[in-house]
């Protein structure tokens, strides 16, 4: 037994010996911060700058979770402490000198593993309370600073504690400092490295691979026990409170394991490039798989292997086991002459990599083909990526506007509405991927992505990247015309309070009015709006074009966005588009009661103007020919119209606004092509909001500007005309 | 005393440490001698409890030593590539393994640092060689173990310092009883210091004798016999082990008590008779003779 004076004793004295670490530890923490702090305040002070709402969590953002100076400090921190800690397992004389001491293994370990926490821990609390000294005497000091720094301490001292102690095991493991990095490396990128590699397969050889939404997040949180810097990864970016947790239970079963291996650790394992045999087969035949199929992967991408034998992916294969055995032969026999060495493993190898990638290269199992039997679906989830392509997926959820994946949070329970659908979306991906085979692709704009996820009733979710030829109009109409769907489909306007509307406009191609509500109008806005949504048909979206455009702005609130990013300035206001059409016959007696007037109703006032904007891309992707140079840019120049009473007519027939950003190609339209211009408009269907078959940039954009009364400006609207409209007059 | 019975020891399947057993005595010079990789330095690291046996138990005192701290507690080990804490003096040294070892005597340690003329606050790492193994026998004397295990300690001292080492052990070994253990591939730094040795071949103990017993039971005889005939005579009583001749001078290793031997060769009236000392080395040669190895080459 070592007595408690005894241990605090080694305590010391390893402290002591590891002096320059404590040093190293002072610098970075003690002086950068604070003097950071101070510099910050004396500038902002200095110039009277005016302060911003979140001026003091910003002054404490370098001690916040998600500081990236506190991230590299605790990584390289946890690399140093772990290798001055239990580095001296690499050499033999210190093993001799330290394990012949009449002290436990336990005690050592407890020593330096203590010592290695004190060392970031002690310099972390003084640069937090000189930090709070320094905002205290400036009056800066409000509780957002202890919420902010107290959260960044949990997060970063759990990430050291996550991080240090899988170093320590990596130590423990090896018996040599270079073997360390790359055993360190294999242990927190081997799961991560294997789930993207295989996904590189999934998504190269499957045509029906899902890559939409989280599959790589989800996968690799599925998989986070086996890969420790996830939970540091996380913890930075969102310190949830369940995910801690767990990382705490993560880190204390690594220690515990460390703890067992250090004890069982032989002591002549200092000098050796493995100290526990059994895992050099673990080692090398991870990698070698990994390399083999990497490099194999590689060679089929750079020698183009679609459609073909992939005999430079095999070569590949071959080469990335062969090259890999070798060199971790080499290190863990330290001798180049070994790298031949089991040689039977390397076989096995490479025919288990090479069955590996043909398996998915031919799609063996029938991953594309999938389609579970009906009684075994609980409910799926279908996103026509295409449709409304232009509005954001977003929901109200906790306070906050959050982006979301609609294949996630949609349940469609109707198995049997669905079905028929999912059937066709099977058959038409085969006749899809036969025609990528083929390598005429690019020809079939037609197919439309369906991102399909089948929910199982045994808890498993499937999730799967269709194409369907076309909309498949009557299958998918009850889909869409179910409340399931719409609810996702449309998930911000079924779930942001009315009380949380801020303003409301509607827009048309000739009007835009923007109207303030009470809370009563809001409600009644959002109840009419809600049931007419419900109720809007397929074919009405599909075959008739939007009579307005409604945008509520919601706010001010947080926000987070496709990347988890969150926003929580008060500034931040939400706003998404919805197109309203016909049969919204009361949200349009709402909005018109409130003075918006519909195109239909629009009177001429005999202003218009217009002017052509020609599409920046002259090459025509995927396709032979060129229209380049006859339709050369000109200079930016407006030239105003007066439009005739008849075109009103046609304007009403042909428009809808889209809302795109100018460009340079824009070239003045004379007054003898003008007609002839709005007569090619009419012959084309320009208006195709919802048609997912609409490709904007092989149109040419038309622009109506209008001057605004007493102002040389002008508001603009934009319209389409057809890429096969001939407008070679304009430039004779 | 400590005890290693039927102990084995392997490395990447190599074995370096077969099936011995053997005991050392409290008290004792115990030297343990063989040629490299004949296991010394691996038992001795076992017996450190630095390297755990793959088979067979060591024990100190009664009590196996592994990962048992009170047992370790009365075994000090110096390695032969001995480390010292980084930029460490010798007080640092002292501080350290007076917070592990509770009975360091640090006054006696300052005390022989200054008598050896050793710098009390020199980093370490500046010593010579010599220097850093006199460091090294201090702390191990001072550190209040019983038993001592130096791995090719004395290698690297001058003979002054090897005499002045032996004083202290003596010291010692009169005061409380401490058991140094020298283990060395060099018979003769071994010879002045040791009373018992242990001599390990490829991993095996090939014997273990006490050396006086050795030195009583084995002499060496120089002398010159008047004729063939005073000869025969003369050896006929005697267990001749080596015979060597230059000239008429000739001379034997012979076992036996020293009075019955030159009683006997007294009374034969050779033209001229001498009992010899024999050296450590020489004795090792008859001795493993006898086990039927060619000592040359086991050792020297």
């Amino acid at each position: 037994m070592t007595s408690r004076s005894s241990f605090f004793k080694l305590l010391k004295e390893d402290l002591r010996q590891r002096l320059w670490t404590i040093i190293l530890a002072a610098i970075v923490f003690i002086l950068p911060v604070p003097i950071y702090l101070a510099m910050e305040i004396s500038n902002t002070s200095g110039y009277r700058i005016e302060r911003w709402t979140n001026y003091i969590s910003d002054l404490a953002s370098p001690m916040a979770a998600d500081s990236a100076w506190m991230v590299l400090i605790t990584v390289v921190g946890a690399f140093i402490c772990a290798v001055s800690g239990f580095g001296y397992l690499f050499s033999k004389k210190k093993v001799d000198f330290f394990h012949s001491l009449p002290v436990k293994r336990e005690t050592l370990f407890a020593v330096r593993y203590i010592n290695g926490i004190l060392i970031y821990l002690v310099p972390y609390l003084v640069m937090l309370l000189v930090s709070f000294v320094i905002l205290a005497v400036t009056g800066n000091f409000e509780s957002v600073v202890l919420t902010v720094t107290g959260k960044g301490l949990l997060v970063h001292l759990l990430g050291y504690l996550t991080i240090y102690t899988t170093l320590i095991l990596c130590v423990a493991f090896v018996g040599n400092i270079v073997v360390f990095f790359a055993v360190s490396g294999w242990t927190f990128g081997i799961t991560l490295a294997t789930m993207l590699i295989y996904s590189w397969f999934e998504e190269k050889f499957f045509d029906t691979f899902s890559y939409m939404g989280d599959v790589y997040a989800d996968r690799i949180h599925a998989l986070r026990f086996l890969c420790p810097g996830y939970f540091y990864v996380m913890a930075v970016q969102d310190p949830e409170v369940s995910l801690l947790l767990q990382q705490l239970a993560f880190t204390a079963v690594v220690a515990v394991i460390t703890l067992l291996v250090y004890r069982s650790r032989p002591s002549d394992g200092a000098g050796k490039a493995i100290s526990f045999p059994i895992l050099k087969p673990v080692i090398r035949i991870s990698v070698e798989l990994l390399a083999g199929a990497l490099i194999g992967m590689l060679f089929y991408e750079m020698a183009d292997g679609s459609g073909r034998f992939p005999g430079w992916m095999l070569f590949g294969i071959v080469l990335g086991v062969v090259l890999s055995h070798m060199l971790i032969q080499s290190i863990f026999h330290f001798d180049v002459r070994k790298c031949f060495a089991d040689k039977v493993s390397m076989f096995v190898c490479i025919a288990v990599t090479m069955a590996f990638a043909l398996v998915m290269r031919y799609d063996v199992f029938g991953y594309d083909m999938y389609l579970p039997k009906a009684k075994k679906i609980e409910s799926v989830a279908i996103d026509l990526q295409s449709l409304d392509n232009r509005r954001d997926s977003y929901i109200y959820d906790n306070g906050q506007i959050r982006w979301f994946d609609e294949v996630t949070e949609m349940k469609l329970l109707d198995i049997a509405a669905v079905y028929p659908y999912l059937e066709v979306l099977v058959e038409d991906s085969a006749i899809y991927a036969d025609r990528l085979d083929s390598a005429m692709a690019y020809s079939y704009n037609e197919f439309l992505g369906v991102e399909v996820a089948y929910h199982l009733k045994n808890g498993k979710t499937v999730q799967r990247r269709y194409r369907v030829n076309g909309m498949r109009e009557e299958l998918f109409a009850p889909i869409f015309e179910s409340y399931e769907y719409k609810k996702v489909h449309y998930g911000d306007i079924y779930t942001i309070p009315s009380g949380l509307i801020k303003s409301v406009s509607a827009r048309c191609a000739m009007n835009t009015c923007v109207m303030e509500l009470s809370q009563a109008e809001k409600d009644e806005l959002m109840t009419v709006l809600n049931r007419e949504l419900a109720a809007m048909t397929l074919a009405e979206k599909l075959h008739t074009q939007p009579v307005a455009i409604l945008d509520l702005t919601v706010g001010p609130m947080s926000r987070v966005d496709a990347y988890g990013n969150s926003y929580s300035s008060n500034l931040n206001v939400y706003s998404n588009e919805l197109p309203i059409y016909a049969s919204y016959t009361e949200t349009l007696r709402f909005l018109a009661d409130r003075g918006f007037v519909t195109d239909a109703e629009y009177e001429w006032t005999g202003k218009e103007a217009m002017r052509v904007r020609l599409p920046e891309i002259e090459y025509k992707y995927g396709s032979d020919y060129y229209v380049g140079e006859v339709y050369s840019a000109g200079s930016v120049e407006v030239t105003e119209y007066a439009l005739s009473e008849d075109m009103k007519q046609i304007m009403q027939t042909i428009a809808y606004p889209e809302d795109w950003g100018y460009g340079d190609n824009v070239i003045p339209v004379e007054p003898e092509d003008f007609e002839r211009l709005y007569a090619l408009c009419t012959w084309e269907p320009l208006c195709r909001y919802g048609d997912p078959t609409y490709d904007v940039y092989e149109d040419y954009r038309v622009y109506l500007d209008i001057p605004q009364d007493g102002y040389n400006m002008y508001e603009t609207f934009n319209y389409v005309v057809s890429k096969d409209a001939d407008l070679s007059f304009l430039f004779d | 005393m400590i005890k290693a019975e039927n102990v084995v020891k392997r490395f990447d399947g190599m074995l370096a440490v077969d099936r011995v057993s053997v005991e050392i005595k409290e008290g004792i010079v115990f030297g343990m001698v063989g040629t490299n990789g004949a296991g010394k330095s691996t038992l001795l690291r076992m017996i450190a409890g630095v390297l755990k046996a793959d088979e067979g138990t060591i024990t100190v005192d009664g009590e196996r030593v592994f990962e048992n701290p009170a047992a370790k507690k009365e075994v000090f080990y110096i390695s032969d590539d001995a480390y010292y804490l980084n930029n460490g003096t010798p007080v640092d040294m002292a501080d350290y393994y007076g917070a592990v070892y509770g009975k360091f005597n640090r006054k006696r340690y300052l005390e022989l640092l200054d008598q050896l003329g050793l710098p009390l606050s020199r980093k370490i790492s500046t010593f010579s060689k010599g220097m850093k193994k006199q460091v090294s026998i201090l702390l191990g004397v001072c550190a209040g173990t019983k038993y001592l295990l130096c791995d090719e300690t004395f290698d690297g001292l001058d003979p002054v310092m090897r005499q002045a080492v032996k004083s202290i052990f003596a010291k010692e070994i009169t005061e409380r009883g401490l058991t140094p253990v020298l283990a060395s591939h060099n018979l003769r730094e071994l010879e002045d210091i040791c009373d018992h040795v242990g001599l390990l071949h490829k991993g095996g103990v090939l014997l273990s004798k006490d050396l006086e017993e050795m030195r009583t039971g084995i002499h060496k005889l120089q002398c010159v016999f008047a004729d063939e005939e005073q000869e025969e005579r003369v050896l006929m009583g005697l267990d001749v082990v080596n015979k060597e001749q230059r000239g008429r001078l000739k001379t034997l290793t012979v076992r036996g008590l020293q009075e019955e031997i030159e009683a006997r060769v007294a009374a034969a009236e050779p033209v001229f008779f001498e009992m010899l000392p024999l050296t450590l080395e020489e004795i090792f040669i008859s001795e493993t003779e006898v086990a039927g190895y060619d000592f040359k080459k086991l050792i020297l």
